[in-house]
């Protein structure tokens, strides 16, 4: 096995370019390792330098979840607090999340409510993808295997509330059954944003549509808006819960989000 | 004194620092690693294994299959030995051991594992014991094992030709025409989920086979047990095989009986060099796991809620081989319908092999099964006759004293006392808040198992004195316990006394270490232990100081003869011996003879409640309040009842709420502790009350009897019916995650 501890951009997508596979916090490739699937070429990247930084609404993609806890944007945050354990999120990278590309991950629906761009580098140069355009499908994204994802790219100015929620078996280390992050703007502008109900990152447009028009938390419109999330999803049924009770969680979990956001604004 | 104080943990230092050493920790000069070649299906002939590519790997010696196991006896099991070493000719589970790898380093090993080929040819899968149980099932065993332990004799073996694994049952009196009397009769069908008792350290074992002697360091709670099936497989004598088990990880019954140790064994009677087996918790999960269970139970009640007469039907998923299967049913039997007076009652119940991972003890040993249904069922008659659940209880309680099953010890115990801790704690009878809702339970185990324990005192020439024991340390505090209730005993301070468990070769004889039984069995073989030595002492010492034996005593570590004539144990020691030497020995022994002729030896109470809230739109259950009644006779050690009230109650609440291990197909989907959800530090009550009842009514040491395990027991069924009582609705099966929940407010046929 060839095995490379990359200390800058360079050597890590000379790497890349060698047909190494990236290796972050291993809290996701190690698990694989585990489990006999065993890379024969591996670069880690701890040690560059550039994947950990954070500029403005770039951050790096070798940003911890730990970072992410204190510094994050809000909702991102928020979603950080609930990967894993202390030990997970000391190891585990923003990167890493995005590069697994698990329904369930737990970075994802922020990076959706935000459209935020994916940042991916080789040795023929940059290029942004949109999330829709990068996650394509269960554990699938449109990453080259020479590319290495370097950032995380948020707009430039990010919506005044939002909330993370997600609904699981116990309170911590625990694989989400749904996940949802709304956003909204001072102008109304209202994104939903869900994990764990559709084979990547999804959005509801209608309901986004809806909410737009709705200001009062106690409005009855809001029966309509959850009802519109949760024919919105595509979930399906595993060992971990019911395609039923991941649609209807879905519009329960965007419903009480939006609540909290339009109280917010109220207040 | 030293009883009845809440020293602290004697390990507590090491384990904290990280300087205590576990059986995995073990290293002997020269060993082997061993890594499990483990089935890829649930149920298949062994066609061809072929280790060739696997031994061209660098640093592996040997791939051992069971073909090489001539000259042994390839099983064990304590009970029924149907449990091959490696599996021969058939595999009957996903992950069950087919060849094992030795290697210079576990990595070696681990790769070559990967390398063995082996071909199979697939039969008919059984999962649930519902298919099991069909006329056209597969037959998983058709050998004919001889039983192992004739003391089970309350479980029938296996019936031939089927997949019956053991049948048990109880009865008296008259059910049906009871029944056809009575004025309710409230019928209850419950489904107790397949566990894991997740312990911190998996299953290992270090195996050394020298000069004609296997040598086994291991995690076994019970090293005598493991030891003969050791000495049946080599055709050794009991003095031949020496079995240690160091502190253990946590073992929660999980570790009782024998696990990898004949892996070990045989990697180092092949090899001839020392061998080391270390499961992570992938693998200890296909080693072991515990019963799931689907019960039934109708019982019928008199106009003012008295009990006419009680009906159980068990059915246990045991799992691919019996392990100690046999007496989880047999303790299902009787712990299920709760310690009531019941006239009429018929328990009957069955395990059933199937091709999933053998299940075993588990804390509570089929208790918490039974349980669930027998108080659940009790919950619905109550709100049927209209009369409080409490109520109910109390009317039907056995009094202290009094028999509730015929040739059993007679209640030892306050059980409506304890009731009342319970519901007064919780606040039960209040106004309901809206989604909240109170349950609590009652149980009565009979544990202890069956009483036989030795012990050692050995009292040196400085004063100071070791306590030996075969009675293992897994973090439920025997060592700090036993060494208070010696100190006690000898009268001389707790920090003179060490305490040394679990050497076949070296430790005197302890049947197990489970039942809740070592404060009481053991802690009684202590005690006449120390008893022994102060008698020889009071021997020596009235030589010594030259007066007739009935005129000397001994008191706080003294030897007196009066008021003039006095003598430390270490002055009585060295003079007798004559220079600073010698040691006084007392031995302890306790069978089933006087006060410990009646079985059970103590009746372990659980007594428990909670107070929950359910989120109506998710599903999502809170449990705000929890309360214990740890009803122990005397608490030598407060603290330590209530740790394991408090760390039993949580591993209810695990199955109550989270835990299960779940079969898609013929392979488990969550053997993992992210996907197997055990709770953690934000998943506990926000209140939690553990009460310790203290009635001296124990056989024990002191008035003292067993706990640990009656704590869990009522939980499930607590909970249960602190949710139906939050939502309107029975639920009837465990654990009641978020969605299971919603579904039970939601069932898809009302959609
Ligand atoms: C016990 C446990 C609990 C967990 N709990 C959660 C949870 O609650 N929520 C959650 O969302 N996740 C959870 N995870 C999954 C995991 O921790 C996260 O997905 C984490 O963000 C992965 O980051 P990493 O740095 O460890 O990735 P790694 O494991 O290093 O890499 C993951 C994948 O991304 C690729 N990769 C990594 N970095 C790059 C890069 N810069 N460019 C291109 N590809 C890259 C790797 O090749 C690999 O395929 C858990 C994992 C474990 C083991």
């Amino acid at each position: 096995m060839d095995f490379v501890v990359a200390t800058d951009l360079e050597e890590a997508l000379d790497a890349l370019g060698r047909g190494a596979l990236p290796l972050a916090g291993g809290t996701d490739l190690m698990v694989g390792v585990n489990a006999g699937q065993r890379p024969d070429n591996v670069v880690a990247l701890r040690r560059v330098r550039e994947l950990r930084q954070r500029n403005g609404q770039r951050i790096g993609a070798g940003v911890t979840w730990r970072v992410i806890e204190d510094e994050g944007p809000r909702a991102l945050a928020q979603a950080a607090r609930t990967v894993g354990s202390p030990q997970i999120r000391n190891a585990g990278t923003l990167g890493g999340n995005v590069g697994t590309a698990s329904p369930a991950g737990d970075g994802l629906p922020f990076l959706a409510a935000v459209d935020a761009e994916i940042e991916l580098t080789s040795r023929e140069g940059v290029r942004t993808l949109r999330w829709d355009e990068f996650f394509t499908g269960v554990k699938e994204t449109a990453r080259r295997t020479d590319e290495l994802i370097t950032a995380v790219v948020l707009p430039a100015a990010l919506p005044g509330r939002q909330e993370f929620a997600k609904i699981g078996v116990r309170n911590a280390m625990v694989i989400a059954t749904v996940a949802c992050v709304v956003t909204r703007a001072d102008d109304g502008t209202t994104t939903v944003a869900l994990g764990s109900v559709a084979p990547t990152p999804i959005r509801i447009p209608e309901a986004e549509e809806l909410a737009k028009t709705l200001s009062d938390p106690g409005s009855a419109a809001l029966d309509e808006f959850q009802h519109l999330v949760a024919a919105g999803v595509r979930p399906i049924t595993d060992h971990r819960s019911t395609e039923e009770y991941r649609r209807h969680g879905a519009g329960v979990l965007a419903r009480r989000l939006l609540t909290r956001c339009l109280r917010e604004g109220a207040a | 004194m030293s009883v009845g104080n809440s020293v602290p943990s004697v390990d507590a230092r090491v384990k904290t620092t990280g300087e205590a050493r576990y059986a995995l920790d073990a290293a002997v000069p020269g060993m082997l690693f061993a890594d499990i070649v483990r089935s890829t299906r649930a149920h298949a002939t062994i066609l061809d294994i072929d280790p060739s590519e696997a031994l061209t790997t660098p640093g592996v010696s040997a791939v051992i299959t069971a073909a090489d196991l001539d000259g042994l006896f390839p099983r064990f099991g304590h009970i029924i030995a149907d449990h091959p070493i490696l599996a021969i000719d058939r595999v009957r589970y996903y992950g069950e051991p087919v060849a094992l790898v030795l290697a210079d380093n576990r990595y070696a090993a681990a790769d070559a594992a990967d390398l063995v080929r082996v071909r199979y040819a697939d039969l008919p899968v059984v999962i649930e014991p519902e298919e099991a149980l069909a006329a056209e099932a597969p037959l998983l065993h058709d050998e004919d094992y001889s039983l192992g332990d004739r003391s089970f004799s309350e479980a029938q073996s296996a019936r031939p030709a089927t997949n019956v694994a053991h049948e048990a049952m109880l009865q008296w009196g008259d059910v049906e025409s009871a029944l056809e009397g009575a004025h309710v009769v409230v019928e209850t069908t419950t489904r107790y989920p397949m566990l894991y008792a997740y312990a911190m350290e998996p299953y290992n074992a270090i195996a050394s086979y020298d000069e004609g002697e296997l040598d086994v360091i291991s995690t076994a709670q019970h090293p005598f047990q493991v030891r003969e099936d050791l000495a049946r497989i080599f055709s050794l004598p009991l003095n031949g095989v020496r079995v240690r088990s160091p502190l253990l990880g946590g073992g929660y019954g999980s570790k009782s009986y024998t696990k990898v140790e004949p892996l070990a064994a045989v990697g180092a009677w092949i090899s001839g060099r020392p061998v080391k087996v270390a499961l992570d918790v992938e693998g200890a999960i296909h080693t072991t796991r515990a019963d799931s269970a689907l019960i039934w139970v109708r019982s019928g009640f008199d106009d003012k809620g008295t009990i006419v007469a009680r009906e159980f039907d068990i059915t246990l998923n045991t799992g691919a081989y019996a392990d100690n299967g046999t007496l989880v049913l047999t303790k299902c039997v009787h712990r299920c319908f709760g310690p009531y007076n019941i006239p009429n009652l018929r328990a009957s119940g069955r395990a059933v092999y199937t091709n999933t991972v053998p299940s075993s003890s588990y804390r509570g040993f089929g208790a918490p099964q039974g349980n669930l249904a027998g108080e659940v069922n009790m919950d619905q008659a109550a709100e049927r006759l209209g009369i409080d659940a409490a109520e109910l209880r109390r009317r039907n309680l056995v009094g202290p004293g009094e028999r509730h099953i015929p040739g059993k010890r007679a209640m030892d115990a306050d059980l409506r006392a304890d009731l009342e801790m319970v519901v007064k704690g919780l606040g039960w009878g209040g106004r309901p808040t809206a989604n909240h809702g109170i349950g609590f339970g009652c149980s009565a185990s009979d544990a202890g198992a069956f009483p036989v324990s030795t012990a050692q005192v050995r009292l040196f020439a400085d004063g100071s004195a070791l306590v030996l024991t075969g009675s293992t340390e897994m973090g439920q505090g025997s060592r700090t316990v036993l060494g208070q209730i010696a100190a006690t005993e000898l009268g001389i301070s707790v920090d003179r006394i060490r305490v040394k468990q679990s050497d076949t070769s070296l430790t005197p004889y302890e049947r197990t270490t489970g039942a809740s039984r070592t404060t009481t069995l053991t802690g009684l073989a202590v005690q006449r232990a120390c008893r022994d030595a102060l008698a020889k002492l009071v021997e020596m010492g009235a030589e010594v100081l030259d007066r007739d034996v009935e005129e000397v005593k001994t008191a706080e570590g003294d030897v007196v003869a009066g008021p003039d004539s006095r003598a430390s144990y270490e002055e009585v020691v060295q003079a007798w011996f004559g220079g600073r030497q010698g040691e006084v020995t007392g031995v302890g022994i306790v069978r089933r003879a006087g006060e410990l002729a009646e079985l059970p030896p103590f009746w372990e109470i659980g007594m428990v409640g909670v107070d929950v809230e359910v989120d109506p739109q998710t599903g999502v259950v809170t449990v705000h309040h929890l309360v214990t009644v740890g009803d122990v006779g005397y608490a030598i050690n407060p603290a330590m009842v209530e740790g394991q009230d408090l760390g039993a109650a949580t591993q209810g609440l695990g199955a109550a709420l989270s835990e299960e291990l779940i079969y898609d197909g013929p392979q488990l989907v969550n053997p993992n502790m992210v996907e197997y959800r055990v709770p953690r530090m934000g998943d506990m009550p926000a209140r939690i009350d553990t009460f310790i009842a203290e009635r001296g009514d124990g056989v024990g040491p002191f008035g003292a009897k067993g706990g640990g395990e009656g704590s869990l027991n009522p939980v499930g069924g607590a909970v249960a019916s602190a949710i139906a009582r939050a939502t309107g609705r029975w639920p009837t099966r465990l654990p009641l995650n978020s969605s299971a929940v919603w579904e039970l407010l939601n069932p898809p046929d009302e959609a």
